[in-house]
């Protein structure tokens, strides 16, 4: 190439001077030779354009800041950040609760004849007020200082307006403990032909007809209804433990039955989970459907080893009188009462008890859930999942115990479930299978499952952070109507409706706390962290979590706040865990030179140089008129005849090409100067 | 002057005291939260363990991360707990003379990969995004259970990073990098949602300690291989395998977690201890600055190990053997019903029908057969040998015309 390129420019002339060549390559129709000054200045551009040539490009990046402005800049909408900040001082809305005080007509004594007699309702009112001032009177002495947060009433204060009011009844009642104190029950659900007639979930105080005439009746009655309120119905909602689930909507409950080797033979093929769940479970959940929304699901695992072998225990005997099993205890005291049938049971519990058992020492039961080998959920949710296990040990490590003295066969795990060891009784002398059957197998039938599903319930409460309903002194089991049906379990009873409203006022605490604390947070974060983007949907999220929590108020009933409180700390978490609220990842300064300078660099080198250029000769240009300027005053003849070659010269370019502009002479005289001084250099740069 | 400034101090030393007697119970009910919350009431432990590079010759960092993993289920803490992060592409890499198996040391002696081994995010999806979203939370909601870090106020959460690195910065798998800051401000983010408790994070690569320089966050200790400037170095080559298989800072770790049981007393501040810079061939960082208890106070088992407290039932929660509930029903367990199926219209039992109706039975006088893509090949095969054939056929018959044609002419 570097060949071809002079032997072109031979050409070019050649064709110039005799003038040979065809017309369409002589634009130049010049007759003479042209020097590289005026070559340059033909090629060349003009001042103007060329200005405007070097100047697009800085406005090219001028006009292009808002686009880079615009897709480089993290998207942050306005929070509402004062309301947020108002957030703080939100206290935890309190409900004044409406008891109503009812009386069976004939709870109290008949006054004697001659003697004013009051209706029910006014000794009733009579000894509400004594209630009420007594319940005042404990709280003012109690520090830190609570209030009463309920009011009693009475059945001509009844009125639609309200929601249903919590009830209290005196009944007059022949089963009831006829020595003091009086012994409150919570009414449960009655099915049948004898109901009593009072709603489910009243708490009852009982009296026994013999009781009526007593002096002191009305301090027992006061001293009764002061406490089991004050059980009922505390002043601050309980505080949710550790071990208790986060409060969370949805909840999975998920039972497996787990033989820890069945291909062993001897385990548990099918099991009736169907009626446990729905006798032992259900009256507990079916109350708490608007707090929580349950799954359920069930599954047998068939191999379930476990991680540590339990270690077999020294067989020992156990002094039938010398021991502190409670229940041998009872069994042995029941027996010599004259129960055959518990005498039976005695001797069954002494046997298991010497029994040579395999052992599950407390570090174990820290890793018996294995839960690598043990496929304990569907994972069809993220939703949280308490599980309830029901393990059944393989023959060769029955009976399985665990080691804690007197305990039961089951532990907790917090925020995780619970495991309830179970050991199937010896094998069953069954002469239909002629002994022949090999692989023993068992069904367990919902009688079967009682004692299970009874400690797994303690454990759904416990996990749940449900109140318990029955409190040793203060609230009592219902009497019984006959000595058969004694020794019910205390959570025989479903979740009454005092339960739920501590439910939900603690409940209610928690989400308000939590929500408050993350938006809070999301607030820190913002202002910490400036890469973060906060979009839309985050926005509004974050103005309806903050309004949710705005809206609660007093005069709320709890469950609409508590509905309130969920909605804003769902959406507050969802706020906070947005994918898109991801801070954008941080990028040193260096970085950023690196990633624009391979970009820019290359272009901006001859720009600046153009530049620079331009003004050099711009400069030069100035000082060169200036100088011109001097000298056309002192010599003004001669200066015709150096423009004279020059004027003419570009005249012609301009017929030729048709141009319309006009270039000035003196410019024109100018850019020349140069290119004379210098031809080579400037035509060279300039091409 | 002096004598008043001296009046002033013995006043407020008096005053403590007597401060301290007026104290009433609501101030010590603040008292015992305040403290009861930051020694630490924790339920669970989480563990977050990365690896950060991949390819064959960062053997090592993947061996690191694995070992770590195998010490923490040793220690008891479920693999439910534990986020693994591995590119996990050594295991069964055409160079490894061992497939199937990554060792941690030179003698071989355990196999790291083995049963049991469940890697969270595998391959391509450790990323810096990843694992941000990890620490963060900030998933997509189709993202499974397992692979989030579900962790609350109630949890120490201990974090392990490997890798390559440099200042301020740890490169994820030859293809981007996390900052210092990232990881920090990530790392604020949990705090805010009080997604830990306390935090230990460590770190095993070049200038390691500059990765947690940036922290801001209270509670977390941190502790890294090397100082700002200084590489951190492999243990031990084997030369079976023909890499590195450990760096030095991880190794010194294990060795001595090694030495712990689940039921281990000892303190993170004698785990620090045993960090000798002569061995390491270099500077192990420790930071405790941010955290309100010192690692005097703080069990290695607070994090190596699951906390897991159980609460055994007492006897009373047991459902009485005399309670009516139970008393007078069926107390003994029935025998399992075989299990039947309509199999064909007839009721059938499953044991039996499965006895005599064996599906899936081998027979070894059976051959394996060639793949059918194979039996096609051999039949394309054919055919172009046949067409070879005849196109030498076709060739020399045409030369051999032109051949005759010329000595014809």
């Amino acid at each position: 190439m570097g060949s071809a390129q002079p032997n072109h420019v031979d050409h070019f002339i050649v064709k110039d001077q005799t003038e040979a060549g065809p017309s369409s390559i002589t634009p130049i129709k010049a007759k003479y030779r042209l020097t590289p000054a005026e070559v340059t200045s033909k090629i060349n551009p003009t001042n103007k354009r060329r200005l405007s040539i070097l100047f697009s490009f800085p406005l090219l990046f001028i006009l292009a800041i808002p686009f880079w402005w615009y897709t480089t800049s993290i998207e942050r909408l306005p929070l509402p950040v004062s309301r947020i900040e108002a957030l703080s001082n939100l206290t935890v809305p309190t409900y004044r609760g409406r008891i109503l005080f009812t009386a069976d007509k004939d709870a109290f004594p008949t006054p004697p004849p001659g003697r004013a007699t009051f209706e029910t309702i006014e000794i009733l009112k009579a000894l509400g007020k004594i209630v009420e001032e007594g319940v005042d009177g404990i709280y003012e002495r109690q520090r830190p200082k609570k209030n009463r947060n309920w009011d009693l009433i009475y059945e001509d204060q009844v009125d639609q307006d309200h929601p249903k009011p919590f009830r209290v009844h005196l009944r007059r009642y022949e089963y009831a403990n006829t020595s003091f104190p009086l012994e409150p029950y919570v009414q449960p659900a009655e099915t049948g032909l004898m109901t009593s007639g009072i709603e489910e979930g009243t708490l009852v105080i009982p009296v026994h007809p013999d009781q009526i005439g007593d002096r002191f009746l009305k301090q027992h009655y006061k001293i009764a209804l002061i406490n089991s309120i004050l059980s009922l119905y505390p002043a601050d909602p309980p505080t949710i433990p550790l071990r208790a689930l986060k409060y969370s909507p949805n909840i999975t409950l998920s039972f497996v039955l787990l033989n820890e080797d069945s291909s062993e033979g001897s385990y548990v093929r099918s099991w009736d989970i169907d009626t446990a769940v729905q006798d032992h479970f259900l009256p507990q959940l079916q109350p708490l459907k608007d707090i929580f929304n349950f799954t359920i699901e069930s599954q047998i695992l068939y191999h379930a080893p476990l991680t540590f072998d339990p270690k077999p225990t020294e067989s020992h005997t156990i002094n039938a009188f010398d021991n502190d099993n409670p229940q041998i205890e009872a069994a042995i005291n029941a027996a010599k009462e004259g129960d055959e049938d518990l005498e039976e049971v005695a001797k069954q519990l002494i046997q298991v008890e010497n029994e040579q058992a395999w052992l599950v020492e407390e570090e174990d039961m820290k890793i018996f859930v294995n839960s690598e080998k043990w496929s304990l959920d569907s994972g069809s949710t993220n939703n949280p999942v308490l599980r309830f296990l029901l393990f059944i040990p393989k023959e060769k490590h029955r009976p399985m115990r665990l080691s804690t003295e007197n305990s039961a066969q089951s532990f907790l795990l917090p925020q995780f479930g619970s495991v309830h060891l179970l050991n199937p009784p010896p094998l069953i002398p069954n002469d239909n299978l002629e002994g022949t059957n090999e692989y023993e197998t068992y069904h367990l039938n919902s009688d079967n499952l009682c004692g299970t599903f009874h400690l797994f319930t303690q454990h759904l409460y416990s996990l749940l952070a449900l109140p318990k309903l029955y409190d040793s002194t203060k609230i009592n089991l219902p009497p019984s109507l006959s000595q058969l049906l004694k020794e019910k379990s205390e959570i025989w009873q479903g979740i009454s409706e005092w339960q739920i409203n501590q439910i939900l006022l603690s409940r209610l605490k928690e989400n308000q706390e939590e929500s408050i604390k993350t938006l809070i947070g999301i607030n820190k974060l913002i202002k910490k962290i400036k890469e973060m983007k906060i979009g839309d949907k985050v926005r509004n999220n974050v103005l309806n979590a903050v309004e949710n929590l705005e809206q609660m108020s007093d005069d709320k009933s709890p469950l609409e706040n508590f509905i309130l409180s969920r909605d804003s700390v769902n959406l507050a978490n969802q706020a906070f865990f947005d994918p898109s609220m991801m801070g954008l990842l941080y990028f040193p300064d260096e970085h950023k030179f690196a990633i624009y300078t391979p970009l820019f660099a290359p272009i901006a080198v001859p720009l600046l140089l153009g530049l620079l250029k331009e003004f050099i000769a711009w400069k030069r240009r100035k000082s060169q008129s200036k100088v011109k300027q001097a000298s056309t005053e002192e010599i003004e003849d001669n200066k015709r005849e150096t423009i004279e070659p020059n004027d003419k010269q570009p005249s012609d370019w301009k017929s030729n090409e048709g141009d319309t502009h006009i270039i000035n002479g003196k410019d024109n005289e100018v850019l020349l100067e140069p290119s004379i001084q210098n031809e080579g250099r400037v035509l060279r740069s300039r091409i | 002057m002096i004598l008043r400034y001296i009046y002033l101090a013995l006043v407020t030393l008096l005053a403590i005291p007597s401060l301290c007697i007026a104290s009433n119970p609501q101030l010590d009910s603040q008292i015992n939260e305040l403290f009861s919350n930051s020694t630490g009431t924790h339920t669970n432990n989480w563990a977050v363990l990365v690896c950060s590079s991949r390819y064959w010759f960062n053997y090592r960092h993947m061996a690191n991360t694995l070992a770590m993993y195998r010490t923490l289920k040793r220690l008891g803490l479920p693999d439910s707990n534990i986020i693994l992060m591995l590119a996990d592409d050594v295991a069964c890499n055409a160079r490894n003379a061992f497939p199937a198996t990554v060792y941690a040391n030179s003698g071989r002696q355990m196999d790291l990969y083995g049963e049991g081994i469940e890697v969270d995010y595998r391959g391509y999806e450790v990323t810096v995004e990843s694992f941000l979203r990890l620490l963060t939370g900030r998933h997509d909601s189709t993202i499974p259970r397992s692979k989030r870090l579900l962790s609350d106020s109630s949890s120490d959460v201990f974090i392990y990073m490997t890798g390559h690195g440099g200042n301020e910065f740890l490169k994820f798998q030859d293809n981007e990098e996390v900052s210092a800051y990232d990881v920090a401000d990530a790392i604020e983010q949990m705090w805010e949602k009080r997604r830990y408790n306390k935090l230990l994070f460590t770190i095993d690569t070049c200038q390691a300690n500059t990765m947690y320089s940036k922290f801001y966050s209270p509670e977390i200790i941190s502790t890294g291989s090397s100082e700002l400037g200084e590489n951190s170095y492999s243990h031990h080559n084997d030369m079976d395998i023909g890499v590195a298989v450990i760096d030095s800072f991880t190794h010194y770790i294990l060795q001595y977690l090694e030495t712990l049981s689940k039921t281990s007393t000892a303190t993170l501040k004698e785990f620090f201890n045993i960090y000798d810079p002569a061995k390491i061939h270099s500077h192990p960082g420790i930071s405790t600055s941010l955290s309100s208890v010192p690692p005097e106070d703080i069990l290695v088992t607070d994090f190596f190990g699951a906390v897991a407290r159980v609460e055994v039932s007492s006897k009373e929660n047991e459902l009485s053997p005399l309670s009516s509930t139970i008393k007078g029903k069926n107390k003994h367990w029935e025998n399992g019903q075989k299990l039947t199926a309509t199999i064909t219209g007839i009721q059938t039992d499953i044991d039996e029908y499965q006895q005599e109706n064996v599906i899936g039975n081998f027979n070894k006088k059976d051959t394996w057969h060639n793949p059918i893509s194979n039996q096609r090949f051999e039949t394309r095969k054919m055919i172009r040998t046949l067409g070879g054939i005849s196109g030498i056929a076709l060739f020399t018959y045409v030369v051999l015309g032109k051949q005759n044609k010329v000595r014809d002419a």
